[in-house]
């Protein structure tokens, strides 16, 4: 068990933070991810993916329920997107305010967007391992990448990301 | 790709670097450790795994029409296991290696080695990594089970 905990504890604590942006949450959920491993390892079929993938699956589950019970869940609206109208073409950002532009922005995305950016950009996951981590086809890790990005290519031309202009599923 | 779609490609690569620096705290390791040992995990762990092993041993003596070897040895120390029959050990081609499912377990007392045909892809349950391709290819192996029931090493048999 010490193995694999140093093994993916690290991938399941990461992806905890960032989608909870709370510490104490994170390590919550981490914890909570291998007991649930722990008390029925047998759930996990080697034939459908990886450890690490199925790992993050359970993280996933706890961290939405965790979301949606605390009241920070932001749907997203799948068919349509929202374009921010506070477009200033002489705002003009040095190197280091544009990662840090960018850092927010992903801080700032829907839940649905932002674990797509960690997992494909920042874990670099496949889209076959992502789509198995959201239970979604691979079309829509694909969509929900490229949206993700064109919000953040907003966020480099000095644009916020306006999560209150999203609509409700 | 335009200016600005490489450019978030190259913040992308700084935050991807940043993210991946962010390590777990050690306290959490002790933590699932401490609540591993007080829970009932498990105990109730252990009762699945016993029934699970004990499961496969009857399954294949039963499919195989073969009695399962069982040799008995009395050990303190996790290793090195000293057992079998000098035929047995000619078929051996691993040494003993801890079960990353016992890494949390007491050491047994006393240790009973058990032949077992198995299929790969079983071996996950006990925390191996098994390729998906090869998770049907049945083995044989020796399993080093404690006096309660729970293996805690396991060696490869040609």
């Amino acid at each position: 068990m010490s193995t694999l905990y140093r093994r993916h504890g690290g991938l399941i604590y990461r992806f905890s933070l960032r989608m909870s942006r709370d510490a104490s949450v994170a390590e919550e959920v981490t914890h909570d991810v291998f007991l649930t491993f722990l008390k029925n390892p047998g759930q996990f079929d080697a034939s459908r993916g990886k450890l690490s993938t199925w790992l993050c699956g359970i993280a996933r589950r706890i961290i939405w329920k965790h979301l949606e019970r605390s009241g920070r869940f932001e749907p997203f609206d799948e068919e349509g997107d929202a374009h921010s109208e506070a477009d200033d073409p002489h705002m003009v950002l040095s190197r280091h305010e544009t990662i840090s532009a960018v850092r927010q922005g992903v801080e700032s995305l829907p839940e649905q967007l932002r674990e797509v950016i960690v997992l494909c950009e920042f874990e670099e996951m496949s889209y076959e391992e992502v789509a198995s981590i959201l239970a979604v086809p691979i079309g829509t890790v694909r969509s929900r990448l490229h949206r993700a990005k064109a919000r953040l290519a907003k966020s480099l031309a000095g644009i916020p990301v306006s999560p209150a202009k999203e609509s409700r599923r | 790709m335009t200016p600005q779609d490489s450019e978030l490609h190259e913040i992308l690569a700084v935050l991807r670097r940043e993210h991946q620096k962010i390590s777990l705290p050690a306290s959490a390791e002790e933590r699932l450790r401490t609540a591993i040992s007080t829970s009932r995990i498990a105990p109730r762990s252990r009762w699945v795994r016993a029934l699970a092993l004990a499961s496969i041993v009857v399954l294949v003596s039963w499919t195989a029409g073969r009695s399962v070897r069982v040799n008995s040895v009395r050990h303190r120390s996790r290793v090195p296991l000293t057992q079998t029959s000098s035929g047995a050990e000619d078929a051996v081609v691993s040494d003993f290696i801890a079960l990353p499912s016992a890494e949390l377990l007491p050491a047994p007392r006393e240790v009973r080695v058990w032949r077992v045909r198995i299929a790969r892809g079983e071996l996950a349950q006990y925390g191996f990594n098994v390729p998906p391709t090869k998770a049907a290819d049945l083995i044989y192996a020796d399993f080093a089970v404690g006096e309660d029931g729970l293996p805690r090493e396991i060696r490869f048999v040609r």
